[in-house]
């Protein structure tokens, strides 16, 4: 046990020190006073030493000490430790609480102790650069060769000016001899030269060029380190440090061409701004006649499937220009070939331009290569290749019409009257393509996702420690809910055996607090208590100041858990029937048979309710407002007000405006929604459920959950939380938000989801348009989505111009590529799209265009509507857009045309057959 | 709890070097650890396609040297990377490796016609891949001529100056086990898709570079396309952190062939074919599991296994260097089901590969210590232990099979009971997984029992 209190009055006078924490006459003690051989003092320091590190906060510190009030109470113990020679701890050797003082005291020391203080410091180099370097300059230690040491000296010279840095460099060769060090390592977190260069006090670059000029620093190797650099294939952020400083040199042709090798070796960098850097330098190069041909085959190669377009056209340009000198034609165009294999149509054309101009699917080997390139040129310029190609033409449709036809007539008469099946048979039959898509919300629910309780108490206990551990599915947890109100019976003796682990493992999540003020918090207790039979809590848990959703359910939860006392089961009135649903049926049988439930448990029950069988009349006056089959006299209590929001769901003030904003030379769109619910009515609970935005994806998991009904608030909502990401791409975008809680068979697609696909399908982050695609995919294919959906998503931000059409490559071309109805549905949202005004032709139009011309050429058609074909003669300029729509206006009616629009009605028929099967439990 | 690991000391007579011999030719030799090859040189000849064999061995190394998941506890302590593992053999051969986080196998497969030699030596070892020669390395073009020499005496060295170069990497024990296991999921690999080189040039090089922890993603392959969706559809093959596909784009280029093989446990392997190597990526479920952590083999070590015929398999895998399960059933005295129980049980031991192209077993001694083998199941031991304290009490029993027990646990008793021929447990470890990362170590403790 180590004594605090002083024993001399050199102690005494130290602890003055220390109680008025003046780290500055602490050194100054120590600096008049070796204490290394004084056992006392040494003990004397180390006491109030451990006593500060173990003590954390510092408020509790000076409380228990009398020491003066300071943010950090341990610092000066810690100065006062490496004062005294000990090093009985690493933090000690913390730099930033030293100063010249302190290393003075250090040096001092013998050459041992030095060197066990040159290895503490050197554990972390980064901080301790300034004593390491020091001690170095004194020649204590050797220079030191990590990486952590040159990234401290990036760190060390963040702050200095620029006047500062170069006069160190200019006098001391040490300094100067650490500069190339810099192009050997990168930096760590936000120490690397770029970032000094975009936040720090002065600017590498002009500090070098500067030097460089006045023949401190040699030029020619400082080109050379740059190029060295670059092939290490730094991070990409901190690699363009190098590359630009390399052009910021200005670099003459002749220095360029002793540094050719370096080019060609850079072509095969990782990072693709280096690669375009090199093949800029390249360019330069071959202009010249620098560059051998063999030079460039054997490095372009890689250049050839860069995703830049930019940087591809250049290589091409290079290629095709060896081609001309060339003797050897053949090799160069086989190495031509690998652009066929970019994305851009452009890029493949420019291609096969060059192989058709040489006439080059005469040699075999180019035949060939082209050949396994087949399937991924565009439908656009397949009219180009040879007809020998063996391109996989995709099969049109595979659908069997008399299979249709008998699986119809099996349905007859059964099917609900939304899914008019009869007019798309008969249109079927005669070829004609309907694009219609279903109100699924006047159909009754589908057979699939029952909600199945559990049998017995033992799989309740088992579901129970399934779900803490796996708090995802949502219907699982209903399952719970049910459990523990079904099985609130009494248990016999094994029960306390067999629930002891869920006791357990509920107690230690609830107490490590994993799941405060979460959903989650209440469904722990809950189980606990049905469990335990007594309730557990955490003073963290949860709060009542919660509003919304989240309070809500807690309200439903906290009555549920009052009610589990151990000795009667209950069932609850808002378990669903199916996924989140009720059956209406169900719900009124259930409102018969349940003897008592709370409000919030009605209340829920109703906001799950579906409609089911249009001529069910529930018998129950609530329920029956509520469906719209009978009316309240008034409606006062909380209840009849929720059965009053779903009768008629209060709508939406939306729209959509896109704004071009400027920061000095950097433009962007925004993108904002304005939604809100159109009347304040309701009760003031009800209001607070159904009016709030959505800031992350659990808000939205709950609204769903609570709403399964309420489809246009949700989607609203999604809209509101999207729009974060249409001008950035967020790097913290919560990969929660996923398929399962954004699609929903069972809800209407109104305009409101219009505006959320539209968010989706032109969002910055390339997850989110993925997402997109795949939820458009499988509405086309569930019959939710027509073109006439796509084309109004698309048309909230076309209209005014401003869209960001690019962004449709990546999450609308899939789609149209999923199969022939997909195809034909979205060729006509697009040809929908061009029949209506727009302010101005958007960026990158060309997009959609291209998306379309493949489309059309794919299913034999043409752009026949009047208004389309004027839109398009109207672009304006020669550009690609330009250029497209004359094009695509230039196309005519194919033989594929018929048998397409067959095909995709039948398609088209098909997916209403197999609703009505899966509705009718078939 | 810290994580256990074993140092090792990889011991080399030289550091790998690669350099010129004259103007057009030059050497690459790759430093083999000590192994008791009967050549000095593992391996000694030409490289006939050198600029593309050499990005497939960086890419190798890179793997060893890759960390795709970086738990959230542990700060920045990474461990150092292992060396690749070489294998020589049945005309072949084979560079291993795997990454640091435990969720990637890497083997690069070097045919007959990839070299200009024969293949002499036989056997398994650790090769050096130092930076300075990976730097050599990437500065390699299409044209060069390249000498290969793999061996473990340098005596043709000039340089050569009689020092031991020794790389001590402490290994954490899961990285051993996740190596070792990985093979015990290939032969359940299925083939699930096949292209073109262009198509998965596009579809490698349009993989985001970050790497999502927990992000499943189902392939669609297409017409000319392979497209990533969230929603399993029909024919779509799940893959699990498929951003860590990444690192092969650079080699896409001059793919003939892909091969995407998928199973039920969601595990995928990548199978890039070149017209004289194979290189195959294996990927555990997601991001952030570990081969390691999957328990699959567990079951395989209570199994009742016949251990003559396990000597019976390896001597035929020794002698052949290769061979499928039915040329195996022909040569050695046992049923399928025993054949393929003794080759899981030497795969998870380290002592043979699968390789999915050639749906064969190669022979291949895993060149660690011997020892780590028997540390490597710890659900085993802990498992073994139960059953050895007795820590259990049966309730239930029915022609000697346990159809409800009790497992003492750490402070409960958990229940295991037998529901529909499998068992379920009240552990967290059962609770959160399901058994679709192997039995929990009380289940395991029942198997045992009845075994």
């Amino acid at each position: 046990m180590v004594s605090l209190s002083a024993q001399n009055d050199e102690q005494k006078v130290l602890e003055r020190i220390f109680l008025n924490n003046d780290i500055d006459a602490c050194v100054e003690f120590f600096y008049k006073k070796d204490y290394r051989s004084d056992e006392d003092m040494k003990t004397f320091v180390r006491g109030w030493y451990e006593k500060s590190e173990k003590t954390r906060s510092s408020e509790k510190f000076c409380e228990m000490t009398g020491m003066k009030e300071c943010w950090w109470h341990q610092d000066i113990f810690r100065t006062a430790m490496l004062c005294c020679g000990d090093l009985l701890n690493e933090k000690i050797a913390d730099p930033r609480r030293m100063n010249d003082k302190v290393y003075e005291i250090c040096i001092r020391r013998d050459e041992e102790w030095q060197k066990r203080w040159a290895k503490f410091l050197l554990k972390d180099a980064r901080s301790n650069w300034l004593f390491i370097f020091q001690l170095f300059s004194d020649g204590i230690i050797e220079r030191p060769d990590q990486a952590d040491y040159y990234v401290g000296f990036i760190s060390y010279y963040y702050r200095s000016d620029h006047e500062t840095t170069k006069a160190d460099i200019i006098n001391d060769s040490l300094i100067r001899d650490h500069i190339w060090k810099l192009f050997e390592y990168d930096g760590v977190g936000d120490a690397s030269l770029a970032n000094s260069d975009c936040y720090g006090n002065h600017n590498w670059d002009e500090v070098f060029k500067e030097l460089a000029d006045e023949n401190v620093l040699d030029r020619s190797r400082l080109l050379k380190c740059t190029l060295e650099a670059l092939g290490r294939d730094f991070l990409q952020y901190r690699a363009g440090w190098y590359s630009r400083f390399h052009e910021f040199m200005e670099p003459t042709l002749e220095e360029m061409a002793s540094f050719k090798e370096h080019y060609l070796h850079l072509c095969g960098s990782t990072i693709p701004p280096t690669v375009s850097f090199a093949v800029k330098a390249l360019t330069k190069l071959c202009k010249e006649g620098l560059v051998e041909e063999k030079d460039l085959l054997s490095s372009l190669p890689p250049v050839l499937v860069q995703k830049s377009k930019g940087t591809v056209k250049s290589a091409i340009k290079l290629l095709s220009a060896a081609l001309k000198k060339s003797k050897n034609k053949q090799d160069v165009l086989v190495t031509l070939c690998t652009a066929l294999g970019h994305e851009a149509a452009d890029i493949q054309k420019s291609v096969l331009d060059i192989l058709i101009k040489e006439d080059a699917f005469t040699s075999s080997e180019v035949f060939d290569t082209v050949n396994s390139y087949a399937d991924l040129i565009s439908p656009s310029l397949k009219s180009l290749l040879p007809e020998t190609l063996e391109a996989s033409d995709e099969a049109l449709s595979e659908v069997d019409f008399t299979e249709l036809e008998d699986r119809y007539n099996t349905l007859k008469g059964k099917w609900p009257d939304e899914l008019k099946l009869d007019e798309f048979y008969e249109a079927s039959k005669k070829g004609h393509f309907i694009d219609l898509k279903i109100n699924p919300q006047r159909l009754p629910l589908e057979a699939d996702l029952p909600f199945i309780p559990v049998a017995s108490i033992e799989e309740a206990i088992e579901l129970c420690l399934q779900y803490i551990e796996n708090p995802i599915c949502g219907q699982d947890m209903e399952r719970v809910i049910d459990a523990v109100s079904r099985f609130n019976c009494p248990k016999d003796e094994s029960f306390a055996k067999n629930a002891a682990p869920l006791v357990k493992r509920c107690k230690k999540i609830i107490d490590n607090g994993t799941y405060s003020y979460t959903l989650m918090y209440y469904i722990l207790v809950m189980i606990h208590k049905w469990a335990a039979g007594e309730e557990h809590t955490n003073k963290w848990g949860a709060s009542d100041d919660i509003e919304g959703e989240l309070l809500f359910w807690n309200r439903r939860l906290k009555g549920v858990i009052k009610k589990l006392d151990g000795k009667k089961p209950f069932s609850l009135l808002s378990i669903p029937t199916h996924d989140f649903f009720i059956k209406a049926e169900a719900l009124d049988q259930r409102l018969e048979e349940y003897d008592e439930y709370s409000n919030f448990d009605f209340a829920l029950a109703l906001l799950r309710v579906s409609p089911g069988d249009p001529d069910f009349i529930p018998k129950n006056v609530i329920l029956r407002h509520a469906l719209g089959k009978g009316k309240l006299h008034s409606v006062e209590s909380f209840v009849e007000h929720v059965a009053d929001h779903v009768r008629a769901p209060a709508g939406f003030v939306q729209s959509i405006t896109l704004e071009r904003k400027y920061s000095g030379s950097e433009t962007w769109v925004t993108a904002d929604i304005h939604s809100k619910r159109e009347a304040d009515k309701g009760h003031k609970f009800l209001k607070s459920l159904t009016w709030g935005d959505a800031n992350s994806t659990s808000d939205l998991f709950i609204k769903k959950l609570i709403m399964p009904n309420d489809g246009p608030y949700f989607f609203s909502c999604t809209a509101q939380y999207l729009s974060m990401f249409y001008s950035w791409a967020e790097g913290g975008f919560e990969r929660v938000l996923q398929y399962d809680l954004l699609f929903k068979k069972h809800w209407h697609h109104s305009k409101e989801a219009e505006a959320m696909y539209g968010f989706g399908l032109l969002a910055s982050e390339r997850y989110i348009q993925d997402l997109f695609a795949d939820l458009l995919i499988d509405g086309i294919a569930e019959g939710l989505i027509d073109s006439q959906f796509i084309c109004n998503s698309l048309y909230n931000f076309t209209g005014s111009g401003l869209a960001i059409c690019k962004r449709l490559m990546r999450s609308l071309k899939p789609v149209g590529d999923t199969g022939l109805l997909h195809k034909v549905i979205v060729r006509n949202a697009i040809e929908r799209l061009l029949c209506l005004e727009h302010k101005e032709v958007p960026k990158d139009f060309y997009s959609i265009l291209e998306i379309y011309q493949d489309i059309l050429i794919q299913t034999g058609a043409e752009l026949s509507d009047e208004k389309a074909r004027n839109f398009l003669e109207t672009i304006p300029g020669k550009g690609k857009a330009s250029k497209l729509a004359k094009a695509i206006l230039k196309l005519t009616k194919t033989a594929k045309y018929e048998v397409s629009q067959q095909e995709a009605a039948k398609l088209g028929l098909l997916v209403r057959i197999e609703k009505a099967e899966s509705i009718l439990g078939m | 709890m810290a994580a256990v690991s074993l140092s090792h000391t990889f011991e080399y007579p030289y550091e790998s070097f690669f350099r010129k011999l004259d103007s057009k030719t030059s050497e690459l030799s790759l430093a083999a650890a000590k192994s008791t090859l009967a050549f000095p040189y593992f391996f000694k000849g030409k490289l006939l396609k050198p600029e593309r064999t050499s990005a497939q061995l960086l890419a190798v190394a890179k793997i060893a040297g890759s960390r795709f998941y970086i738990p959230p506890a542990m700060v920045a302590k990474m461990i150092l990377a292992s060396d690749p593992v070489i294998t020589s053999g049945a005309n072949k051969l084979r560079f291993e490796s795997f990454s640091q986080c435990c969720g990637v196998y890497c083997r690069l497969d070097l045919l007959q016609n990839a070299v200009d030699s024969e293949f002499k030596g036989r056997g398994t070892t650790n090769v050096d891949f130092n930076l300075p020669m990976r730097d050599a390395l990437t500065k390699l073009r299409r044209g060069s001529d390249v000498n290969l020499m793999v061996g473990s005496e340098a005596f043709e060295l000039e340089s050569f100056d009689g020092k031991v170069i020794e790389k001590k990497v402490d290994l954490p024990l899961r990285w051993y086990k996740g190596f070792i296991e990985v093979q015990s999921y290939s032969p359940s690999l299925k083939l699930a898709h096949e292209c073109k080189g262009p198509v998965a040039q596009r579809f490698l090089s349009s993989l985001p570079s970050t790497v999502s922890a927990k992000g499943v993603c189902y392939l669609i392959p297409g017409v000319g396309s392979i497209r990533q969706s969230q929603r399993p559809a029909r024919n779509s093959i799940m893959v699990g952190g498929v951003e860590r596909l990444r690192i092969l784009a650079p080699l896409a280029r001059e793919i003939e062939k892909m091969r995407i093989y998928s199973s039920e446990n969601g595990v995928s392997a990548f199978e890039l074919i070149f017209p004289e190597s194979r290189m195959i990526l294996t990927l555990s479920p997601e991001a952030c599991r570990g081969f390691s952590g999957e328990g699959q083999a567990l079951q395989m070590l209570v199994d009742d296994l016949d251990t003559e015929l396990v000597d019976d398999v390896l001597y035929e895998l020794k002698s052949k260097a290769q061979l499928s399960e039915s040329l195996l059933l022909e040569s050695v005295e046992g049923d399928a089901d025993h054949v393929k129980s003794a080759l899981s049980w030497l795969g998870s031991n380290g002592i043979v590969g699968f390789d999915l192209f050639e749906d064969q077993w190669f022979h291949r001694e895993f060149p660690y210590e011997p020892e780590v083998a028997d540390r490597i199941h710890p659900r085993y031991k802990s498992a073994n232990k139960i059953v050895s304290d007795k820590a259990f009490e049966i309730i239930k029993e029915e022609d000697r099979r346990i159809l409800e027990a009790y497992v003492k646990g750490s402070g409960v008793q958990h229940r295991v009971r037998l529901v529909d021929g499998s068992y379920r447990c009240t552990c967290p470890w059962y609770s959160k997984h399901q058994g679709e990362r192997g039995v929990c170590k009380h289940i395991l403790a029942l198997e045992i029992l009845k075994s």
